[in-house]
């Protein structure tokens, strides 16, 4: 038997902490999930790339969280590389969960990012001329990070936080790109 | 002597209140006369957008053809993606793909989004100053602040072209580091050009829109920090493993903020994560839910949010 998901249930489930898989959605909820899984395709090439290097940063500064400050920035510096081709494995897995979604749509995301992995490589780092009240341009930005996340978790366990990371970077991307202001007179 | 002291005295906070006042207006002068240049007029301009170690050019065309406003966008390097704007329709568009289309008035992956917001709208939780000259893109700069109030969000800094009012420069700063850049290298004001006018033959597929969902968040805010408005909130399921959410996206004018929440289950998510650009994730456990807030903030600000959520029927506020 299969039960129905209504949209009061949506915030139910949420608050009982249930799942919703294997419940049947109606046509509604269904289309806004498939919009949701082609925005998701259509970006996914703009999102893993911002954060899984931070992950693997994570995983770094946990392997090497014996060494002084100083030592850690040089091991991100080298393990970015790693994380960038990891990242690309990474958005191939990902990838394959949405290709049939994407595939029979009649509705097509595009990608909205203009990056493209295979040329990031060869970009140039961004150097300008410095400009004034002190500011100058910067590489990485990391926020100060505590020790809570500098504990080493299984691969298995990684690869989950990626994941969910993920699901909630997509969503984010792809309502802050459909709610646009409404023009100003 | 003393009462000419006092005069004096008067007389000087008189002229420094004048003139912050007189400031404050140029700014706003200058603020509109840019929003007009940026949808009124035609121009061509090759940019560059930065974030962290990568910029990436592109090409951007804005004019009018038959009482419509057209615009393009499209990368330089690599694969072609082109967007293209047709009043109030934005279309994506890319070779292996279909295309999108959305509802906007202007092609959001371009020009930051508070330059389309009103002095009125952004003035409740910014600040407002003109800054020095400068020269780029071989053009005469007038520098401009937009400065946040509570000092606890990003800052931006502007670069004007005297000559158009066009923007040359974009900056999101946060501890006197430059986060994001937008900067222009080459711009032309040029009459409408032949691929923009060539939209209009086309049949554009139609806007995807947002079913706002039924159900009820049952989560609220009772206050916002200055300046935010709620612009959505929903409950509603992430794609993938469609996890439920409850669903907050908030809007100062200058950022968007979305804040989730969410039943606590494995694996946990990082106290904070920052992203290559000025994006900030933060997770906090309250009320035995997961509470994730994504935005282009600081992080400890989007924890201040993180901390404002709360459920409907609590009548406290405990933080676990």
């Amino acid at each position: 038997m299969t039960s129905h998901i209504s949209d009061e249930k949506l915030s139910a489930y949420t608050d009982d902490e249930a799942t919703v898989n294997g419940l049947t959605l109606t046509k509604e909820q269904r289309q806004t999930l498939m919009r949701y899984h082609l925005m998701k395709a259509s970006i996914q090439k703009q999102i893993p790339s911002k954060i899984e290097i931070d992950i693997a940063k994570n995983v770094a500064l946990a392997l090497s969280k014996e060494q002084v400050i100083k030592s850690k920035v040089v091991d991100l510096q080298k393990n970015r590389s790693f994380a960038w081709k990891r990242n690309v494995k990474q958005v191939v897995q990902f990838s394959t969960q949405f290709a049939v979604a994407a595939s029979v749509a009649a509705l097509c995301i595009v990608n909205l990012s203009p990056d493209d992995k295979n040329l990031v490589p060869q970009v140039p780092t961004f150097q300008t001329q410095p400009i004034f009240h002190g500011t100058t341009p910067v590489s990485l930005q990391t926020a100060p990070q505590s020790e809570q996340q500098y504990q080493v978790i299984s691969k298995e366990e990684q690869k989950m936080q990626e994941e969910k990371i993920n699901r909630y970077l997509y969503d984010y991307a792809f309502r802050e790109r459909l709610y646009q202001p409404e023009p100003e007179e | 002597m003393i009462r000419l002291t006092w005069k004096t005295l008067i007389f000087l906070l008189f002229s420094s209140w004048h003139s912050l006042s007189l400031a404050d207006s140029t700014a706003q002068t200058w603020f509109e006369q840019m929003q007009t240049a940026l949808k009124k007029t035609s121009y061509d301009m090759v940019f560059l957008k930065a974030q962290g170690q990568h910029a990436h050019p592109f090409r951007y065309r804005h004019g009018f053809y038959k009482n419509h406003e057209l615009a393009m966008s499209e990368n330089l390097n690599g694969p072609a993606i082109k967007t293209f704007q047709i009043d109030q329709l934005v279309v994506y568009s890319n070779i292996k793909q279909e295309m999108l289309s959305i509802n906007s008035h202007y092609i959001p992956e371009v020009f930051p989004y508070g330059l389309f917001h009103s002095w009125q709208r952004l003035n409740q939780a910014y600040t407002f100053s003109m800054g020095g000259k400068s020269r780029l893109a071989g053009r005469h700069a007038q520098a401009f602040f937009i400065t946040p109030k509570d000092n606890k969000r990003y800052r931006y800094q502007l670069y004007l072209d005297q000559d158009t009012k066009l923007p040359l420069q974009f900056d999101i700063v946060f501890n006197k580091q430059v986060l994001e850049r937008f900067l222009v290298l080459q711009l032309s004001k040029t009459s409408i050009s032949m691929p923009l006018k060539s939209l209009l033959s086309h049949t554009w597929p139609k806007a995807t829109e947002v079913i706002p969902p039924k159900s009820t968040n049952n989560w609220q805010f009772k206050q916002l920090p200055v300046g935010f408005k709620k612009i959505s909130a929903d409950s509603h399921l992430l794609a993938g493993k469609f996890q439920p959410v409850h669903y907050f996206l908030l809007d100062d004018g200058m950022t968007k903020i979305s804040v989730y929440v969410a039943p606590k289950e494995k694996p946990n998510l990082p106290a904070k994560i920052s992203l290559r650009n000025s994006i900030n994730m933060i997770n906090i456990t309250r009320h035995s839910k997961e509470i994730v807030v994504i935005g282009k903030a600081p992080d400890e600000f989007l924890k201040k949010i993180g901390m404002m959520v709360q459920p409907i029927h609590s009548n406290h506020d405990h933080v676990n």
